[in-house]
């Protein structure tokens, strides 16, 4: 009961976060169709991982609920014993796809926005006390950020996932080291534009601690175009994980994201069971252009002038 | 131009020190140079063999002098020299690169230019949304459905492999040969839908700037047609920056292949890394390791180089302006 309250809670600050980044200006995000359709298949994907124990047919993960004579059967096919219809079909183990889609998007969700969060918040420590402090400090970081970004996303993520083996907390670590540095660099740049400001001068002027200005003043304006990088960074660290997990150095087999569903339905799929593959495929480019194309009106309502 | 080419060695050595630390040190060598049942006294000759029983500043100048030529160790799996295994595979990935590249730009630069001229109608838009569907398709998903379809439904192109190559300057190349243009098709291809988006992108940003500059006016005045324009004196302004992002970006097609040829089964470099990852190859995967920036570094340093002699107006970090 407490979880599903928990959950609730997580759905309702996920809607107040996107409510307060259009600040009144909804009607000059919802222009034209795809802004709906975007944001509503956002939701109900959201929805969909949220509520994935109380939405799915099976507990996939429950092997007492398996039955393996089920195996790789059709979509819309039935179970032998009747009880249910598997209207995305099976896996080898006869696990019914559909709620292994449900329980994957979580991993894949889980994952992402974890990630995010963590590389936003050291992002945004090193960009800010780079801005802040000039000189060799930032000079030092600036370049450490370069060099972090000369060098393409998955390759960095493989490197780290070869040494560290399979695992979502690693998948996780990963992914912050490869992407803190995107979030340092666009900080640095609003922070910097932003310290020359009267308001920092005024802060300064009473007195207020290093701490203060940073935390209270500052921050709160460099925070608009974090919230478009981020959206997309989202999308971005799902495309990533469910690589790695598709090469087989991701997530681990007992918890798998939709790239690991994939891969394990990769297989199959020249002797014609495309199911396995193509349902958790089409989820997966659901989610992912749905944040996609929703991080896209968000930075057109939030900084017109901004360019990817 | 020297303080940039000393940045470039800089961070070659840099990435060496985190190498070595990285796979030489946390993860202990020993255990996957012999066998398990091995006896006391085989360990310690291997650790005299390999030099493990060096102090640790030893050892790394070792391994940098052994990597100063070229000497990155043994593969465990293929007994062959590791570095040799790496160049012996990369020109695969490299053709299969280059040709993911032409198709980035042959496939995105009309559409980008299009959609800058029709910005606000519905081709222009429909083109955008198009891209967006390029960027959220993941590449080994895309790469199974043209299998899929291709291969498996109309059976026009074959599913994995390389098939024929023929051998040119030394090279054992497969775009040149007749067999083997269509085995590359559908992994570059998949490898270009990517790219071909950001082109895209970047062809109507520039194009978008371009159409509103004079000399598009007095083009326009001297009845020019309206193609002729776009095609030819717009296409020519917005070409520098794209170059120059492409440039950059086929460095990370060579590691985004890395999807794309498990997916296909091509026989390159990348393939070959994440067979060595699953059998703990861990001298192949340090050679590629060093190979990668080897060839990140070279690449940015080229690119900046061009980019200052395409575009004067472009200084280097610290040269006087």
């Amino acid at each position: 009961m407490m979880d599903l309250l928990l959950r609730c809670a997580l759905l309702a600050l996920g809607l107040w976060l996107f409510a307060r980044a259009l600040r009144g200006q909804a009607d000059l995000y919802f222009s034209g169709p795809m802004a709906y359709i975007s944001a509503a298949v956002l939701l109900v994907f959201v929805c969909l991982a949220l509520f994935a124990p109380e939405i799915s047919p099976q507990n996939p993960y429950d092997l007492a609920q398996l039955n393996i004579l089920d195996g790789r059967l059709a979509p819309g096919s039935s179970s032998l014993d009747d009880a249910m219809v598997y209207h995305l079909g099976t896996d080898d183990q006869g696990r019914d796809i559909l709620s292994g889609i449900l329980y994957g998007l979580r991993v894949s969700l889980t994952v992402s926005l974890l990630t995010t969060l963590l590389a936003m918040t050291i992002g945004v420590l090193v960009g800010m006390y780079a801005a802040w402090k000039g000189g060799k400090a930032e000079a030092f970081l600036m370049r450490l950020v370069d060099l972090q970004l000369s060098f393409p996303s998955i390759l960095v993520a493989l490197m780290l996932m070869a040494s560290f083996g399979r695992g979502v907390d690693k998948v996780v670590v990963a992914l912050v080291i490869v992407q803190w540095a995107y979030y340092a660099r666009t900080v640095r740049g609003t922070a910097l534009a932003e310290t020359s400001k009267d308001y920092i001068a005024a802060a300064r002027c009473l007195g207020f601690s290093d701490a203060r200005i940073l935390l209270r003043h500052l921050l709160p304006n460099c925070v608009p175009p974090l919230l478009v990088i981020s959206t997309i960074q989202v999308a971005n660290t799902i495309v990533l994980e469910s690589s790695l997990s598709f090469l087989g150095v991701g997530v681990p087999i007992t918890n798998p994201s939709l790239g690991l569903l994939i891969s394990n339905g990769y297989g199959y799929m020249l002797s014609g069971q495309y199911w396995m593959s193509i349902y958790p495929g089409l989820a997966l480019l659901a989610i992912v252009a749905a944040i996609n194309l929703v991080g896209d009106r968000l930075r057109d309502t939030i900084n017109p002038r901004l360019k990817r | 131009m020297l303080r940039r080419l000393a940045q470039s060695l800089f961070v070659i050595a840099a990435m060496m020190v985190i190498v070595f630390f990285g796979v030489y040190l946390i993860g202990n060598p020993i255990d996957i140079l012999i066998s398990p049942d091995a006896s006391l006294q085989e360990i310690e000759d291997t650790k005299i063999r390999f030099g493990f029983d060096q102090p640790i500043h030893v050892q790394f100048l070792q391994f940098v002098g052994n990597a100063l030529q070229g000497n990155l160790g043994r593969s465990f799996v293929h007994g062959e020299s590791a570095v040799g295994l790496i160049l012996h595979y990369m020109p695969a990935t490299l053709e299969l690169a280059m040709l993911g590249l032409i198709f980035a730009i042959v496939l995105g630069l009309p559409l980008g230019v299009y959609a800058g001229y029709r910005a606000e109608q519905w081709q222009g838009k429909a083109i955008m949304t198009g891209t967006i569907f390029g960027f959220s398709l993941p590449n080994f998903w895309v790469g199974m459905l043209f299998i899929l379809f291709f291969s498996v439904h109309l059976q026009w192109l074959p599913s994995t492999g390389r098939g024929e190559t023929v051998e040119i300057l030394g090279l054992h190349l497969s775009v040149f040969a007749p067999g083997g243009l269509k085995y590359m098709l559908l992994p570059a291809l998949t490898l270009a839908l990517y790219k071909a988006s950001l082109v895209a992108r970047l062809a109507r940003a520039g194009t978008q700037e371009a159409l509103l500059q004079d000399y598009v006016k007095f083009a326009r005045a001297k009845g020019i047609s309206e193609s002729r324009i776009l095609f030819l004196h717009v296409l020519k302004n917005i070409l520098i920056p794209i170059v120059a992002v492409l440039g950059l970006e086929l460095g990370s097609m060579i590691a985004f292949a890395v999807v794309t040829e498990t997916v296909f089964s091509w026989p390159g470099m990348g393939k070959l890394l994440i067979d060595s990852i699953t059998k703990l190859d861990r001298p192949v995967i340090v050679a590629y390791l060093m190979m990668a920036v080897l060839i990140f570094v070279t690449i940015n340093l080229v690119v900046d180089l061009l980019y200052t002699w395409l575009d004067p107006r472009v200084r280097l970090i610290g040269e006087p302006s």
